[in-house]
């Protein structure tokens, strides 16, 4: 049941939400349905406004998501620049891993 | 036809889903209150629990207290204050008697506390929790952390990273809060605090989350490695000596 090891790096490029009573729930945007594809925008653009935490795999770094856009299918980071603070950057979701997490309560 | 629990949840989650909560909704347990987190839209699951008592949490706590002191005090004597003293490392309790003269017992903590934590957690497992969803917070945990972190997590429920953004070390476990190290003046690494967070919420008195425990080890491990600062922000904080650091 386990994925081998070797198929891990080979893992498409997907939203990986964390869910009670299903492990987690995923979504591609690189699916050849467009119902696929927009139930994948609807779940993004859902979540962040339900206060969920989008993290975006870039550079083999966990960024936070802050915004989606839809037009062109990329989340929203804020890449940090030197001595300027930080600027938006978008991020092809077709490319790049995500994980949502549910709002969090301290235990 | 009988009704299983795997059916109930998967019905539950199904109907969560449809209402466009994603992560699912968690279950009711028997007798555990359910602690849900202020942005989650089901705010009249938080505080409910099957066949709940009608009590307040302080009339439990005092009650659970006397309860133990009855072990050696006669009838007549109550609890009136509790602290934990860090100086003298045990519990501080001010009894009055019957005779309405106070006195102080010093008792270091009872087992009966971390009993009921694991006993509870155990009834968590059984009602509230999916295997599943389990096995597949499993497959998710491993395509995220390196073979070797993978190895040790079957073995033993527990791993190790490190944070490159703050230096400080996790111990992710689990069923338990993350320990958290940092290096002492002496150069060791020793654990410092216990950091407890659950997505969507918790079951009083006990270790678990309204997800399984691997979805909950992914959730410290993917905020600590992707906004650190909140991840410890919205952690409940434990001292190590508390029965809810978990050690």
């Amino acid at each position: 049941m386990l994925i081998p090891e070797a198929t891990i790096a080979e893992l498409p490029p997907h939203l990986s939400v964390l869910s009670c009573g299903a492990g987690d729930l995923k979504f591609s945007f690189d699916s050849d349905d467009p119902k696929d594809v927009a139930r994948a925008q609807r779940c993004v653009e859902d979540m962040l406004k339900r206060g969920y935490q989008i993290l975006v795999e870039v550079d083999g770094k966990l960024v936070r998501c802050t915004e989606f856009d839809k037009t062109k299918n990329e989340y929203i980071i804020r890449e940090r620049v030197k001595g300027k603070g930080g600027r938006k950057k978008g991020v092809p979701a077709k490319s790049h891993r995500a994980h949502g997490v549910a709002p969090t309560a301290g235990g | 036809m009988s009704i299983t629990m795997d059916d109930l949840r998967t019905a539950v989650n199904r109907f969560a889903q449809k209402n466009g909560e994603w992560a699912g909704a968690p279950m009711l347990v028997q007798g555990l209150k359910l602690r849900i987190e202020p942005r989650y839209p089901w705010q009249g699951l938080d505080g409910a629990a099957f066949e709940r008592d009608d009590e307040t949490d302080e009339e439990r706590e005092v009650q659970r207290i006397s309860a133990i002191l009855a072990e050696h005090y006669a009838k007549g004597h109550t609890c009136i204050n509790w602290w934990y003293c860090f100086a003298r490392d045990q519990y501080v309790y001010v009894i009055r008697g019957p005779d309405g003269k106070s006195r102080v017992t010093l008792r270091h903590e009872h087992y009966g506390d971390r009993y009921s934590f694991l006993f509870n957690s155990l009834s968590v497992a059984y009602e509230a929790h999916s295997i599943d969803a389990e096995m597949r917070a499993l497959e998710t945990l491993r395509t995220n952390i390196k073979s070797h972190l993978w190895d040790l997590y079957v073995l033993c429920g527990m791993f190790i990273e490190s944070s490159e953004r703050s230096g400080i070390t996790y111990i992710f476990r689990k069923g338990r809060p993350t320990l958290a190290m940092h290096k002492t003046t002496g150069g060791k690494i020793a654990p410092f605090v216990a950091l407890c967070l659950h997505p969507i919420g918790y079951y009083e008195d006990s270790f678990c989350g309204a997800m399984v425990p691997t979805d909950d080890i992914l959730a410290h491990l993917l905020l600590m490695r992707g906004d650190e600062h909140r991840f410890w922000k919205k952690s409940n904080q434990h001292p190590l000596w508390a029965v809810q650091s978990g050690i």
